[in-house]
């Protein structure tokens, strides 16, 4: 039998609860606030996006030796006798054209797979006006004006287009020049 | 809720056959994807991912919004069939956007020649998605009383579904700032069997996502009925305890004639 003090102990007790980790809450708000800072970090350093090819070419002046991607689609396929090793280094050289406006680039490096005609490359790297690294190389179907692209890094913009008349649908959207106009 | 016959089963005869349209439909996919569709003439192989990212983000936007819907509902009815709903349906978003990621950040090397871009909008408002969903579980998990916990939720809920118009748009919107494509879908750029793969890929992606939906929004439903009698388990024991104390009481007063 209890005794009188025991019989009746109607003082609250501590219910046994299901404890969650006591790391949880802090992970919480870990993972909300990496959210938010890489929303905010992305939307304040993202205020550079691609400039296509024809207001590269308006703009080139004023960047000078500043970095950007140039946004355009390469006018032909990539050919051995456009690789060129010079003091080293490789070298690839092509053309790209953005609303009917070439761009001369000089590619330090082989282009990725799936670069070829008519599919749109984002290229990293500045505008330079002077001779080229093969000095007696003319661009086939490119602009030839003096000014060309540096770039060290090719990235590839593929389209939404899975159908097999791709080339003949850059030719109608002005990515490239039409094949009776070359 | 529950199948009736078995209480330790969540499945019925809906989520059997669903099982078995995903049984026979998922080789019938594979069977598609690799061997009876062509190759992209530029893309080659990896073509291949199409039909199971895309089916994938399609559907990690639909569990996401039913998430907002069910919280938008939780918070205007104050059910707890809402809020199964709106945990059960962020749990499967979670995995199919992770699943967008790993499988964009697989086709992306061979395609873009990257694994992943830091600027590139959809590739981090997608990664920003992923990390709301997973802000919304861990808060789930965070100890509170069932309706508060259910409350903070469903507007954490309902941000996380105002992310799915921006990540979605973000290929229209910010067109030069992504290496992403636009819809090939919507802008009709896909045809014959690739077409048709794609939407067997869509229509097994939506039995998946059902199937899992109603099995976890099963268990959630569960979870919530064994907690609901677990605090009435502990007031009926207590009321027993204080029951039986009393008798005790009385028994001592009459037998040893003790007086309190």
């Amino acid at each position: 039998m209890p005794d009188d003090n025991q019989a009746m102990d109607l003082s609250p007790r501590r219910q046994e609860s299901k404890k969650s980790p006591q790391w949880l809450p802090a992970l919480t708000v870990i993972v909300i606030a990496g959210a938010v800072i890489i929303l905010v970090w992305f939307l304040v350093t993202n205020s550079q996006s691609f400039l296509p090819a024809d207001e590269a070419v308006e703009s080139r002046l004023e960047m000078g030796e500043r970095r950007f991607q140039l946004l355009g689609s390469p006018v032909t396929n990539v050919d051995d006798d456009q690789t060129f090793i010079i003091d080293g280094n490789e070298y690839t050289f092509f053309s790209v054209s953005f609303d009917g406006i070439l761009v001369d680039v000089v590619s330090q490096g082989t282009p990725p797979d799936l670069f070829d005609e008519g599919i749109p490359v984002v290229l990293e790297g500045k505008w330079v006006q002077g001779p080229l690294p093969n000095p007696l190389y003319v661009f086939e179907n490119g602009a030839n004006d003096g000014w060309w692209f540096a770039t060290n890094r090719i990235l590839v913009k593929h389209d939404n287009d899975y159908r097999e008349d791709r080339i003949g649908d850059a030719e109608e959207r002005g990515q490239l020049p039409k094949a009776s106009e070359s | 809720m529950q199948n009736v016959r078995n209480p330790n089963l969540t499945s019925s005869k809906g989520t059997r056959f669903m099982g078995f349209l995903l049984l026979v439909g998922v080789p019938t996919l594979v069977l598609f994807a690799f061997f009876l569709t062509p190759e992209d003439d530029n893309m080659e192989d990896a073509v291949r991912l199409l039909y199971i990212h895309v089916p994938m983000a399609i559907f990690a936007y639909v569990a996401v919004i039913t998430t907002g819907i069910g919280s938008i509902f939780y918070l205007w009815k104050k059910s707890r069939w809402w809020d199964t709903v709106a945990h059960a349906s962020a749990e499967i978003g979670l995995i199919f956007c992770g699943l967008v990621l790993v499988t964009g950040s697989i086709w992306g090397r061979p395609t873009w020649n990257t694994w992943w871009e830091w600027g590139d909008v959809r590739l981090v408002t997608t990664l920003v998605l992923f990390l709301m969903l997973l802000g919304y579980l861990a808060l789930r998990q965070v100890p509170a009383n069932p309706d508060l916990r259910a409350k903070r939720a469903s507007v954490v809920g309902i941000i996380v579904a105002i992310n799915i118009p921006i990540v979605n748009r973000s290929v229209e919107w910010w067109e030069n700032s992504t290496l992403h494509q636009q819809s090939s879908l919507t802008d009709g750029k896909l045809e014959d069997l690739t077409l048709f793969t794609l939407f067997l890929g869509l229509i097994l992606a939506g039995v998946c996502y059902l199937w899992l939906m109603t099995h976890r929004f099963r268990v959630g439903w569960l979870q919530t009925e064994i907690e609901n009698e677990g605090a009435i388990g502990v007031l009926q024991e207590r009321i027993a305890e204080g029951t039986a104390s009393s008798t005790e009481t009385i028994i001592k007063e009459d037998g040893e004639g003790e007086v309190r």
